[in-house]
């Protein structure tokens, strides 16, 4: 890359958005001289097309990136395609291997199942080495997870296997590694849930329940997605578009529990009375989802300040209804959520004001 | 390679390792003495997709003779066994609280030991049908005509198509329940999860925590 300094992009995102920059910086340099704003020498005209030229040529060599909107508009619909190809992939793969199923020994079962797993990672590997084939990686990546689940539960069934929640370990850790390996942020999304759910099942486990009732104790996704979050809070050296999608995930997994408990107190390990434990944790919704606002915005977290605004809105939804539903007219209970809506986007278009001036 | 592929393939190896092992010492090692079980306790799954024959275990819910009233499981079990099950017995069941405090039990894992009556099964239903007939008659007033035909049903071809399993007890230590019942081909010990049942004593005449069977897990 011409003239690379500290300011050279080191991943992927960061040469994508050095690209944009490019990008708009050319628009913007094409209205100023239209408008008479600026008026560059055609020689600087040129050395300045030249160097862009340059720096995006290198940018979509080194790190692939689309280097303009019509790229991206296609590298979109590629994603899109890819994940439906991939989900598609993996489900023939799976419903023809069970329709063959019956027809086969153990032993051959056994080898279709090792041959499944370890042949689709095989098959990743090749695919994100070769250059032309690249793009083939997120699917070759979904098809590796299918023949791993695959493999995992056709053993369970041939051998009458006991479910664990190892099981589910095993799964974010697969899945997670695959992330890593190809920087896929699907399979980093399936992990992290898979990584949140084994430690909620294992906190389960641990007191002698079976574990498949976890989901009857939702305080156990509290902890696990608070450990997502806080591998969200680890700095990415090389794969900084990472970190955003487990801050969202962990903070999701947490109010969808908080959530739960604020409406179903049976289901808490606290020892009192369900509706004591309801009024609990609807107040650590409220505080848990506005302080995801105030981190979110002060931070620069959109993941974070979203899923905090949603539930806090849902928070306050439930409230209004709780509160006014049953004996309201419902076009008062609804002109009452709709001047909260408003008061909500008057305070937040304040809070966005100062720190646009901070 | 990336040291995260190496992660992906050193999962799918260990895994694979791990399962094919442990399957290799369960089935080479020591053989008991077969049972011999039929479609009464094994149930063929019916699949469109799956060329593959699933079964599952059925078992008797309640030991025999099965209740064939609006009761939600016989006790057979009482409360110092749930207790060492695991199972929190502190409430009476009659107490006001008692219906929430065992609401909010989660089912547990255990080892339920079944009694396979295969040699005095027809004569052990011979010995119950008239009994639950009469009680049969009696049940008008607490079920409707389809739940009455189909514990007609049941009453009727019991010999033919009830489960021959019947639990018997239940512990956490396989070794132990296996010391007291040593006769593998009379007493199977399977792992299942239960949970704990209220049963308001409506119509059994009084309020009981009872053990209900959820799932026999493979083994």
């Amino acid at each position: 890359m011409p003239a690379r300094g500290d300011g050279s992009p080191r991943t992927r995102s960061e040469a994508q958005r050095r690209a944009d920059r490019i990008r708009a910086c050319q628009d913007e340099l094409e209205q100023a001289t239209r408008d008479g704003g600026l008026a560059l020498t055609s020689e600087q005209g040129a050395q300045l097309k030249a160097y862009h030229h340059d720096v995006l040529s290198s940018l979509a060599r080194d790190f692939d990136v689309d280097v303009s909107s019509r790229q991206k508009q296609v590298s979109r619909g590629m994603q899109v395609a890819g994940l439906l190809g991939g989900l598609a992939l993996g489900a023939s793969v799976f419903l023809f291997v069970l329709r063959i199923w019956g027809l086969l020994s153990t032993t051959a079962q056994v080898a279709v199942l090792l041959t499944g797993s370890f042949g689709s990672l095989l098959l990743l590997e090749l695919v994100s080495r070769r250059e032309r084939l690249r793009f083939l990686t997120p699917l070759a990546a979904l098809v590796a997870f299918a023949g791993f689940s695959l493999n995992l539960e056709g053993l369970a069934k041939v051998f009458a296997l006991e479910p664990r929640p190892t099981g589910l370990l095993a799964y974010a850790v697969f899945a997670l590694a695959l992330a890593y390996a190809h920087r896929h942020r699907l399979l980093l999304v399936v992990g992290a849930s898979c990584a949140a759910a084994s430690v909620a099942a294992l906190l389960v486990h641990l007191t002698g329940v079976w574990w498949m009732d976890a989901v009857m104790r939702p305080e156990g996704f509290i902890v696990g997605g608070a450990l997502v979050v806080v591998a969200g809070l680890v700095p990415h050296r090389t794969l900084d578009e990472f970190p955003p999608y487990l801050r969202g995930v962990g903070l999701l997994l947490v109010l969808v529990a908080i959530l739960a408990l604020s409406r179903f107190g049976e289901g808490s390990w606290i020892a009192a009375a369900p509706e004591a434990v309801e009024a609990t944790y609807q107040v650590l919704l409220f505080i848990a989802s506005a302080a995801a606002i105030g981190i979110g915005m002060t931070r620069g977290w959109h993941e974070v300040a979203l899923v905090g605004v949603l539930f806090f809105l849902i928070a306050l939804c439930m409230k209004f209804v709780d509160w006014w539903w049953d004996w309201m007219p419902k076009y008062l209970f609804f002109l009452i959520v709709g001047l909260t809506a408003l008061a909500l986007l008057w305070a937040f278009r304040r809070l966005r004001a100062r720190l646009t001036a901070s | 390679m990336h040291r995260a592929s190496l992660v992906a393939f050193a999962v799918v190896t260990a895994l694979n390792a791990a399962v094919l092992l442990g399957v290799g010492r369960d089935r080479f090692g020591a053989a008991g003495p077969g049972v011999w079980l039929d479609e009464r306790e094994l149930q063929l799954e019916p699949a469109r997709e799956n060329s593959a024959a699933i079964v599952r275990w059925r078992v008797q819910q309640t030991p025999w003779p099965a209740s064939p009233f609006a009761t939600t499981s016989r006790r057979w079990l009482d409360e110092a066994a749930l207790t060492s099950l695991g199972f929190d017995c502190s409430v009476r069941p009659g107490d006001p609280q008692a219906p929430e405090f065992y609401g909010r039990q989660l089912n547990r894992r255990v080892f339920v030991v079944f009694d396979l009556a295969s040699d005095d099964w027809d004569q052990r239903v011979a010995a119950w049908q008239p009994a639950a007939r009469e009680r049969f008659d009696r049940s008008e007033a607490v079920l409707d005509a389809s739940a009455r035909a189909t514990l007609r049903e049941t009453i009727d071809e019991a010999s033919a198509r009830g489960s021959r399993l019947v639990p018997v007890d239940a512990g956490l230590d396989l070794d132990a329940l296996r010391g007291e019942y040593p006769d593998r081909q009379r007493h199977l010990i399977l792992p299942a999860v239960v949970g704990v049942v209220y049963d308001s004593g409506v119509h059994s005449g009084g309020p009981l925590v009872a053990v209900r069977i959820h799932q026999v897990l493979p083994s």
